[in-house]
């Protein structure tokens, strides 16, 4: 597959000495890529150097193979973006907005006018095309935000926290048009504090923390390369369990609460039988043990404290 | 085409921009306020006084505000010109669109022009339109386009002072404040500097106030309306006490007005065109 976007060893310093980075991702062709971290850990700053906002210090910023700081303006005709905050002059109405998005890419006559309705179709706002956005509730801001992205058709969605400050009923109109832009085939980079939203969306994510990449990778693979099993016991847990448990060949990592526990092991020994042997042992009582898929929230936890720990 | 229809978007929004906004209200309010008031004290005024000037009275109300209140204006709006469009956010929303920076940056300042020209063309068509109405038929109402067109050129420097300081410190208000402060200091400088001259019989310091911003902006309307019209008198700009007053030196008043009106216009575009955007001050 192409690649769309690739940054390499970005790294920004800020007036105050504010340092991120290095940070390298490679966003490929038709693929939907989740990028997740902490508040300041680089992410709004990778978007923006993306879409040209911000010249990184050191490192590379590639689109589609052009430099969006030498050529800005091809680079932004192949690209829509919504930002975290998205903020639009209030005395717009939305369909003047996406008129002026329109004209800024060149659009104009009937063509303007046919993708103005789509996308207020697209977006729910066609009840609302006359109305000023100063007028607009959150929901609604984000959705016109994505949709004045659309303007033009551009092969490359940046969305910045799209999910932000929207109620569920909003969310799950927002997740339907991602998903209907995934159909369609578009290539989505975007960012959120939301890794249910990640996670159900993307195929595949990147992690920052710290302003540094800690992870790139397919979600599929994530969940799979670590398995867990959740486990119910009669009386709480004890040290000497704990301890016998750690052991146990692959066992990576074991989160004890009372009388459950969370095993987690890698590679492709199962360990399910020497764990029950080890509880039934020590006299805790075994009442239950079920296979658990790791969560991209386990998979962010388990990093943070890795960097934590590092 | 295109790079037309963008730049007439922009200004189009520029102009809307603007006159959402309650400083500049509130600015025009108050100069149309100082308009109608001029004239109801010049009503008021001994028939003798006014009547040797009264089929020109119309000029009055062009030179007045153009001696200090249209810079204001003027410098309120080149503040906001860029500076708003960080603080609120909106900087990102045209920044990421297919358009060259300059396209941007031409687009917003003459956005800002346009609502000079029509705020000072609405204000001079309503002195017209009080003259002839409280003094009946006005003269050489010709001259209307000129005086319109010299008011605006007169507005421009402290209007790039205002858009400098907007773009460089990305803060309108603190934009305002200190374009607000090289405006009064140069007009207090300019008055304090005529009467030391006066007083003190230097004619060097007469010279030296030249080279100051308002000397062309809020002298160069009086002189040329003023010669046009024929009148040998002169209505001051902020360096009135005591001396000669206005802009008499035409070459001199256009260079300083070019001057302080495309340096910092040519820096505020630097610094725009080689610097990141900013992200939304929060």
């Amino acid at each position: 597959m192409k690649e769309v976007v690739k940054v390499s060893s970005l790294t920004k310093i800020y007036g105050d000495r504010v340092k991120v980075g290095p940070i390298s991702l490679t966003i490929r062709e038709n693929e939907v890529f989740g990028l997740v971290g902490p508040n300041g850990s680089g992410k709004t700053t990778t978007l923006r150097a993306v879409l040209g906002l911000l010249r990184p210090t050191s490192g590379e910023v590639k689109v589609f193979g052009l430099s969006p700081f030498a050529v800005p303006q091809k680079v932004n005709h192949r690209i829509g973006y919504s930002p975290e905050i998205p903020v639009f002059p209030p005395f717009f109405s939305a369909e003047k907005l996406l008129k002026t998005t329109c004209v800024m890419k060149g659009i104009t006559g009937k063509a303007a006018d046919q993708q103005v309705k789509q996308i207020l179709e697209l977006t729910g706002l066609v009840n609302h095309s006359h109305r000023k956005v100063g007028n607009f509730s959150k929901g609604m801001i984000q959705r016109l935000s994505i949709g004045q992205a659309l303007v033009g058709d551009p092969p490359l969605l940046v969305l910045d926290e799209p999910m932000l400050g929207v109620d569920p009923v909003g969310r799950a109109h927002i997740r339907d048009v991602l998903v209907e832009l995934k159909k369609q085939g578009k290539t989505i980079l975007f960012s959120s504090h939301e890794l249910y939203e990640v996670e159900r969306l993307s195929d595949r994510i990147g992690m920052i923390y710290l302003g540094r990449t800690v992870l790139e990778e397919d979600v599929g693979k994530l969940r799979t390369s670590k398995k867990a099993v959740a486990v119910t016991l009669s009386r709480p847990v004890e040290k000497i369990l704990l301890s016998a448990l750690q052991e146990i060949e692959g066992v990576s990592e074991i989160i004890a609460d009372g009388t459950t526990l969370k095993i987690t092991w890698e590679g492709n020994m199962d360990p399910r039988e020497k764990i029950a042997e080890k509880i039934v042992a020590s006299g805790r009582g075994l009442l239950e043990m079920r296979m658990v898929e790791r969560s991209l929230e386990d998979i962010f936890i388990a990093k943070v404290k890795e960097g934590v720990d590092g | 085409m295109s790079t037309v229809r963008v730049l007439v978007s922009l200004t189009e929004y520029e102009v809307r921009k603007s006159l959402a906004r309650k400083r500049v209200l509130i600015l025009l309010a108050v100069t149309f306020l100082l308009e109608v008031g001029l004239y109801l004290v010049l009503t008021r005024l001994p028939p003798a006084f006014v009547n040797p000037f009264s089929s020109s009275i119309w000029v009055v109300g062009i030179i007045a505000p153009s001696a200090g209140l249209v810079h204001v204006l003027a410098l309120t709006i080149g503040s906001a010109t860029s500076a708003e469009e960080y603080e609120s956010g909106t900087a990102d929303y045209w920044f990421t669109r297919p358009i060259r920076r300059l396209t941007y940056f031409a687009g917003k300042t003459i956005g800002g022009i346009a609502l000079l020209l029509i705020f000072i063309s609405t204000y001079s068509l309503l002195s017209v339109a009080i003259s002839w109405y409280a003094f009946g038929p006005q003269t050489k109402v010709e001259l209307l386009p000129l005086a319109i067109a010299v008011s605006v050129a007169a507005a421009m420097p402290f209007y790039s002072i205002g858009l400098l300081f907007g773009e460089s410190l990305r803060r309108s208000m603190m934009s305002t404040v200190l374009s607000g402060t090289v405006f009064f200091a140069s007009a207090l400088i300019e008055g304090y500097a005529n009467i030391a001259a006066v007083i003190g019989n230097d004619p060097s310091l007469l010279e030296a106030v030249k080279y100051l911003p308002t000397w062309a902006a809020a002298g160069i309307t009086s002189t040329i309306l003023l010669d046009s019209m024929g009148l040998n008198f002169s209505v001051p700009g902020p360096g009135f006490f005591l001396s000669r007053v206005g802009a008499e030196n035409l070459v001199l008043a256009a260079a300083n007005l070019i001057s302080y009106s495309a340096v910092p216009l040519a820096l505020a575009w630097i610094r725009f065109r080689y610097s990141d955007v900013t992200k939304r001050a929060q």
